[in-house]
């Protein structure tokens, strides 16, 4: 892919491979992510693109290059490191929003306490400090924080999406990773979350990679777009670009199923 | 003497080597459950068969054995056990705290600080401290191997939240030489800062869950808390009924006129109420701690 910028990226995936015992999910997939954009993944069902993100939030492992353009990460494959680095590297720099809240969030605690973690987990050993931060982002996520103190299984599911966000983005990671982030919830819903995150890119500068089925969403936020079919990088390209005059077949069939 | 028809002190040879090297891999890595090969013992499991394997398996003719339960020297799970470790291994008994080698006990650190050459064994129910938060065994091994304890202070925020302290009474979850997180055994909270950087040898056993674990002499053992929220020990405002001592660990008993109190370590009480003299105890007379590093 070429450089629509002039910064250096921020992420860069090389020649990545990945399986389930005989099937090659991923087939060498390259992607850079540059600060302060949105990446947008799309593909149909078994392109490969949970599993893209999983290897690119380091729960799953790979063959390939993956680096992170952060301070003491220069030049270092990730994909290399033991597992005890990995979720160091992970839990500083990475934050994942999945599709299933209950796959993310403890459902018994309060939604602050698991907006906290994070921060526990990066070492803050002061109550009132966590308690603070973790307030800050629920209300940068939109959530009402007059119902911090509830846990998640009370919540709607787009309550819910705004805990996982508010925990994603509390420790302010480099790279945050959403998968699927929308789906499920009704259309009322999925656009009040899409400002929420739109508002949250403009605020934060936050890079972001996006994985959805669904191109509205995609639209929505990207910048940028690339297209999954059967573990290979078919087309990449600047949104409106790859959307309004895409070149490979799948994503002609693709943008044409949405109209 | 040692009882005839029996190995000495009723474990065979095997089984003492191998928990031997079982306490040796403990001692060499504080704070880490190692799996062991618990015995069948002649009492159920879950009756201190852990903490009585370790005890055969270190015991000699030259010891002096204490057994306690919660405190107690005189109550019929310590005497069975003493009674049989004396019975099997020839070692004289004693209540003693500052008089024994080896110290088996139930939930509770005696008020009297030990000193270098003596071993405190304590019975262990649950020895991991994620099974509240981390039910799976494998993933819990997985988390103390990544050293991701953040379900631990999940669980601290929440209730410092919701009660503005942790209510934990026994088992205090402790960061043991900054590796490691380690059920302390169901000790009160009283008894957790007196392993902190203790002269003494501390090993747990749980013979039912096959697990053992150490705390060797002078580590840092830091019980989990907010450096705003501190680790506080229980304070009770009552006195013995007996000795009338109100700066130690006190039972609360139901008595004629309400709730009354008495002294957990029946050695101290026993000395007290000889008239001798107690040696140098974790808590002095004001309730402060003999170390001025622990928060209590």
């Amino acid at each position: 892919m070429t450089s629509p910028y002039e910064e250096a990226p921020l992420l860069r995936l090389e020649g990545v491979r990945q399986g389930y015992g005989a099937r090659e999910v991923l087939r060498g997939v390259s992607l850079e992510l540059y600060p302060g954009e949105v990446l947008g993944v799309v593909g149909e069902s078994g392109s490969g693109k949970s599993t893209l993100l999983r290897v690119l939030y380091l729960e799953l492992p790979a063959e390939g290059r993956y680096t992170l353009g952060q301070p003491g990460l220069e030049g270092l494959n990730l994909l290399a490191l033991d597992p005890y680095r990995r979720l160091e590297v992970r839990q500083r720099h990475l934050a994942l929003v999945r599709q299933h809240a209950h796959e993310a969030l403890r459902m018994g605690f309060s939604s602050l306490a698991n907006v906290a973690e994070p921060l526990l987990l990066l070492g803050e050993r002061r109550y009132g400090q966590a308690a603070t931060r973790a307030l800050a982002a629920l209300e940068e996520a939109d959530f009402p924080t007059e119902r911090a103190d509830e846990p998640p299984r009370v919540l709607s599911g787009g309550l819910r999406q705004r805990v996982q966000l508010a925990r994603a983005i509390a420790a302010r990671p480099a790279v945050l990773l959403l998968d699927e982030p929308t789906t499920g919830l009704d259309l009322l819903v999925q656009a009040r979350v899409l400002d929420t995150l739109r508002a949250l890119k403009g605020r934060l500068g936050l890079s972001m990679i996006l994985v959805s089925h669904d191109l509205g969403v995609v639209r929505a936020l990207a910048d940028r777009i690339l297209v999954l079919l059967e573990g290979e990088v078919v087309e990449a390209g600047l949104a409106d670009q790859v959307l309004e005059d895409p070149q490979h077949p799948y994503t002609q069939d693709l943008v044409q199923a949405r109209l | 003497m040692p009882r005839l028809g029996y190995s000495y002190a009723f474990l065979d040879p095997g089984a003492k080597r191998e928990l031997r090297r079982s306490l040796l891999k403990a001692v060499a890595l504080p704070g880490y459950q190692v799996a062991y090969a618990s015995r069948e013992m002649p009492i159920a499991r879950g009756w201190g068969t852990g903490a009585l394997q370790v005890t055969l398996s270190l015991v000699g003719p030259e010891d002096v054995v204490k057994v306690i339960d919660q405190g107690a020297d005189d109550s019929v799970n310590a005497a069975n056990l003493r009674r049989f470790i004396a019975s099997m291994s020839g070692a004289r008994t004693t209540w003693d705290t500052l008089e024994a080698t080896l110290i088996q006990s139930r939930h509770r650190i005696p008020e009297e600080r030990l000193r270098p050459h003596q071993i405190l064994i304590l019975q262990v129910p649950i020895p991991e401290p994620l099974r509240h938060v981390e039910p799976s065994e494998p993933r819990a091994r997985e988390l103390h191997a990544l050293a991701d304890y953040s379900a631990l202070w999940v669980g601290l925020f929440e209730e410092t939240r919701r009660f503005r302290r942790s209510l934990k009474g026994a088992a205090y979850p402790v960061m043991v030489h900054g590796r490691y997180v380690m059920d302390p055994s169901p000790i009160p909270r009283w008894d957790v800062p007196k392993l902190h950087q203790a002269p003494h040898l501390t090993l747990l056993a749980a013979g039912r869950e096959k697990r053992l674990y150490a705390v060797p002499p002078h580590t840092e053992v830091r019980p989990l808390a907010f450096q705003d929220v501190p680790f506080q020990v229980e304070r009770v405002r009552a006195r013995c009924r007996r000795t009338g001592v109100g700066h130690l660990f006190l039972n609360a008993i139901p008595g004629e006129g309400g709730l009354e109190h008495e002294l957990s370590d029946t050695s101290v009480l026993e000395k007290l109420r000889a008239g001798r003299a107690l040696g140098e105890t974790y808590y002095d007379l004001e309730g402060r701690f003999y170390r001025d590093d622990v928060p209590v």
